[in-house]
């Protein structure tokens, strides 16, 4: 059976919710489902969106000033509880290495989909 | 847990609850007759748990009340009714003591009655009710049945939990090989289970006998051609590779790695006479699909009740749903590295998707063929359970009397998927530098910011940068003499540069001092005029940003 359009809507709402935290870290082992953070190099806060009744934009902008010895090589979005520090990991992704330098700004942008 | 032995005044190494009525024998007995610090043949009974947080730490600690009843060697008399027994003491009618307090509607009912001859004869409880004559104990499934017809006729029970002493599953497996011939190069177990199984397992072959095992703590065993034999919670592991070039025209084919079933009828381990945990759950979406019905039958030993049996058949049903769009994928070329078990990104028409490689060949014409399956957790579980038909012998516990209350159970499978896309832009920033008013340095000719300024490139070096003026010129007065206009003050003027005098008269000047402007030359004009009413800057000072981008580059993530 069908699971209907109004629940997905209510779990895009609740999604929504649940994103307020996009790291970016320096380590590129491959990613799991099992993984539970990141080798944090800068924490910022995205941008969340609903866009329309299945999805989510995550945005998050490292500008100029954010400058990293080591390279970029994954991306990590979470939920973290400001008032008693608990987190829920919600996605990780290994990327292709990058360099973050005062010359460039990088932008990360994802789109989470119920369907 | 604990072991007990029937109360007999000379035997002083008698390990007995102390709650209860049993407090009162401890402090009269107990004054005279020490309790023993060592017993042997007896168990410890503790609660052994995993934390479920990163530490994993596993935790031993003292049980309460709460967790366990013990069984008390107290008898209670018993007096059959339909579909009920009474119990009461032994010498009279009174409800009796189980657990710490009287037996009414409203306390804590035993879990079950045990034969006081023979204990392999249990009854479940389903209720306890008040009655004028000791109390009313309800039983499933008993309706139009007498205890008779179970070979149960003693007139005496105990009450409580029954235990049965086992070895952790991880342990036990090494145990059976350690006992067995075999002729395996390396028997090892990973991880350490917390599941504790006892079963009795002569003349049962290994590979039955630790499948039996794998049912209860979902561990999986996995033997390769070298003769290493692995016993682990997950067989599958990521590999960080893809599959994909197919060589020539490979094909693809859904090759489902279990039968279909679309109806599943999960038994579990009964414990006492009156038990039935035989749930049979349908998923009617499926059978209406498939026009008919398919049924498949699964013994779990973990299943002791029937809700956990009703979650067991749906979790089954969703999973076999999955296996049937297991995929075949042939001719594979250059990937002879791949072994069974790898989680690998297998690159179809779709997009990319994790698969779990489940059977391969690898041939001498250097191509691989697949058996590959969607990957999800829980599916060791799955072909655990699918996987072998072959069963223990528990039939001293088995209960196969028909059931008194038919129920219904359906199962639908609705899934909601939840998807990722991203994308990252880096873009190239040329220089940045913050908002700040025009150095003398950079308002150098031919660099001087004057007017409406948006945008301004260096000529010379350095990075391009931005401007925005208008900015801001003093106007002052002064006066000329020779080669020389003097001020009050010259801050904020550029060391060289042009200035307007009176809105008419425009001059050029090379040098600058704190009050003066030398090597004045006219530049257009009639004359310079001696005494200068209002004196400023030809080019004003701009506000200067220099924020350069490049292009925006776009990748996938």
């Amino acid at each position: 059976m069908p699971m209907l359009n109004s629940i997905k809507r209510r779990l895009v709402e609740h999604l929504a919710t649940l994103v307020n935290e996009l790291h970016v870290g320096s380590d590129g082992t491959i990613a799991t489902s099992e993984d539970g953070g990141a080798r944090t190099l800068a924490r910022v806060v995205p941008r969340v969106q609903i866009l329309d009744d299945t999805s989510i934009l995550v945005e998050g902008v490292l500008n100029s000033s954010h400058v990293f010895s080591k390279a970029i090589q994954e991306v990590y979005l979470q939920y973290k509880d400001a008032n008693t520090g608990e987190f829920i990991p919600v996605y990780r992704a290994d990327i292709h290495s990058l360099t973050k330098s005062a010359e460039n700004e990088v932008r990360f942008s994802f789109i989470l989909e119920v369907s | 847990m604990m072991a007990y032995t029937f109360p007999s005044p000379t035997n002083s190494t008698r390990v007995a609850p102390k709650a209860g009525r049993a407090n009162a024998i401890h402090d009269e007995i107990g004054a005279v007759a020490e309790e023993p610090t060592f017993i042997d043949n007896a168990v410890h009974h503790v609660r052994y748990e995993t934390t479920q947080d990163l530490s994993k730490k596993t935790q031993v600690s003292k049980p309460n009340q709460e967790h366990f009843q013990p069984t008390h060697p107290r008898r209670y008399r018993l007096t059959e009714e339909d579909s009920s027994v009474r119990l009461a003491h032994l010498d009279h009618e009174d409800a009796p003591f189980f657990n710490g307090e009287q037996m009414s509607a409203t306390s804590s009912r035993p879990m079950l009655l045990i034969d006081s001859q023979s204990h392999i004869l249990r009854l479940r409880t389903q209720s306890l009710s008040d009655t004028n004559k000791g109390v009313r104990v309800g039983l499933n499934n008993m309706r139009g049945k007498s205890l008779d017809v179970f070979g149960m006729n003693a007139s005496k029970v105990h009450a409580g939990q029954i235990v049965s002493i086992g070895m952790r599953s991880t342990d036990l497996v090494e145990k059976l090989f350690s006992k067995g011939l075999h002729g395996l190069t390396s028997v090892s177990t990973a991880g350490q289970s917390t599941q504790f199984v006892a079963q009795n397992f002569n003349s049962i072959v290994l590979p039955t006998a630790i499948r039996y095992i794998g049912r209860n703590d979902h561990f999986i065993m996995y033997y390769d051609r070298f003769g290493n034999f692995l016993y682990a919670p997950k067989i599958f592991k990521n590999k960080d590779r893809q599959l994909g070039n197919q060589r020539g025209v490979g094909e693809t084919k859904v090759n489902p790695i279990v039968e279909v079933a679309n109806r599943i009828t999960v038994k579990g381990k009964g414990i006492a006479l009156n038990d039935s945990l035989s749930v049979q759950v349908d998923d009617s979406e499926a059978q209406k699909k498939q026009g008919a019905i398919k049924q498949m039958r699964i013994k779990d030993p973990t299943v002791n009740n029937e809700s956990k049996a009703r979650v067991t058949a749906g979790q089954l049903l969703r999973l076999n749903k999955k296996a049937q769009g297991a995929l075949q994928s042939n001719k594979h070329a250059q990937s002879w590295d791949f072994e069974p078990g790898d989680i690998v990104e297998y690159k179809s028409a779709i997009g990319n998707t994790k698969q779990a490689i489940v059977e391969l060949t690898h041939s001498s014409t250097g191509e691989s063929h697949f058996q590959l399956i969607s990957y999800e957790a829980g599916l060791e579980a799955v072909i655990n359970s699918f996987g072998d038909d072959a069963d223990i012998d528990d039939e001293k516990d088995a209960t196969d009397y028909s059931n008194q209350v038919v129920s219904i159970n359906k199962s639908g499978v609705g899934s909601i998927v939840l998807r990722v896309r991203g994308g990252i832009d880096v873009r190239p920033v040329a220089h940045s530098l913050s908002r700040s008013l025009t150095t003398d340095t950079n308002n150098a000719s031919p660099n001087h910011h004057a007017g409406m300024l948006l945008g301004h490139r260096n000529s010379g070096y350095g990075a391009g940068r931005s401007a925005l003026a208008f900015g801001i010129s003093p106007r002052i007065s002064g006066s000329h003499a020779g080669t020389t206009i003097t001020v009050t003050s010259t801050n904020g003027f550029a060391s060289s540069g042009h200035l307007i005098l009176d809105d008419q008269t425009f001059v050029s000047y090379s040098g600058l001092g704190a009050t003066t402007f030398t090597g004045v030359t006219l530049v257009s004009g009639a004359s310079i005029p001696g005494s200068i009413g209002t004196l400023r800057m030809l080019r004003p000072r701009a506000h200067e940003m220099r924020n350069t981008k490049g292009l925006r580059i776009r990748r996938k993530i």
